[in-house]
């Protein structure tokens, strides 16, 4: 078994893990924090099976992404099952967070609508910094087939998305006068 | 200035920038960090109430699912103890002449029966009056 000290670790990993989740999962400041916490107690009662042959970073992120996903399930069939068409809204991201909420809305939005992988493996890379390996080791999926699903997911969102990217400023025109 | 990096990456760049939530602060992290502690300091957490809930929860669904199917039409237990095998009532014309001595005696029991005694007055008369005399005025 490996020695860790669970405090340190929580204190370390702890705000990327609610911003992880919260890409994940849509936007919702207190689901995110609730995801965390669970992937933090799962970890904490698994310690003991980790072997140490992942990075411990990597074996909880694992975890994370999961619990972010069982999340998404939950919810889809809490809004199936209520049928309620305020619920059937994504969260609304607008309560916290910087810039403009219509628009982190439509960031939302468009990201809903990429497949699992697709989404998991461009929040993972594009939005955290992961790289594609360790990606790979987190999804537990072959780096090929993750670096297809990060092109569909580009692919998918540059349409979307396009006009977020600002014009580049074009040099000055040397005045003729 | 200008951007010279290609329009993909400034749309990533500015999601990172706008796709993201507030950073925690250290009173958000004093919370969370006591609700986690609570959490694990906890014998029922969430995961254990799930291990003890869900075999529960898929006992009942089953019990439910099993009760259901028994219910089906067709899907009924065979007649047991006194349960009558036939429930639909004979014909005239599948009637064996015993059986039809006892239908005319009984004439309830012949489907289409409607109780009216235009049949009964054309037996006759000893038939009548045997019947009455065992079953009374029917």
């Amino acid at each position: 078994m490996v020695q860790v000290d669970f405090d340190d670790f929580v204190r370390t990993h702890r705000e990327r893990a609610v911003r992880l989740a919260w890409r994940l999962i849509g936007g919702d400041q207190a689901a995110a924090e609730d995801v965390a916490q669970d992937a933090f107690v799962r970890a904490y009662q698994g310690l003991g099976r980790f072997r140490g042959d992942a990075q411990l970073e990597t074996w909880f992120h694992r975890i994370l992404v999961r619990q972010a996903h069982n999340y998404r399930r939950w919810r889809a069939l809490r809004r199936l099952w209520s049928a309620d068409e305020e619920a059937d809204q994504l969260a609304d991201p607008r309560g916290r967070g910087p810039g403009d909420p219509a628009l982190r809305r439509r960031l939302a939005r468009a990201l809903e609508r990429l497949t699992r992988p697709q989404r998991e493996v461009f929040v993972l890379v594009y939005m955290e910094g992961f790289t594609l390996r360790e990606a790979a080791q987190v999804m537990g999926r072959a780096e090929g087939t993750l670096k297809s699903h990060l092109q569909r997911s580009l692919q998918a969102l540059r349409k979307d998305l396009q006009d977020l990217a600002p014009e580049p400023e074009k040099p000055e025109e040397p005045n003729h006068v | 200035m200008s951007d010279s990096r290609d329009p993909d990456e400034r749309v990533l760049e500015r999601m990172r920038e706008l796709y993201r939530p507030e950073p925690m602060s250290p009173s958000g992290r004093v919370a969370f960090d006591a609700a986690l502690r609570a959490r694990l300091e906890s014998p029922w957490t969430r995961a254990r109430r799930l291990r003890l809930i869900a075999p529960a929860v898929a006992g009942l669904v089953a019990g439910i699912a099993l009760w259901l199917v028994m219910s089906l039409p067709g899907t009924a237990p065979t007649p047991g103890f006194g349960v009558a095998h036939g429930t639909t009532s004979p014909t005239a014309e599948s009637l064996t002449p015993q059986a039809w001595d006892y239908a005319v005696l009984i004439p309830s029991e012949l489907e289409g029966w409607s109780g009216d005694t235009e049949q009964m007055d054309e037996l006759p008369e000893e038939y009548l009056a045997l019947a009455s005399a065992i079953f009374g005025d029917r």
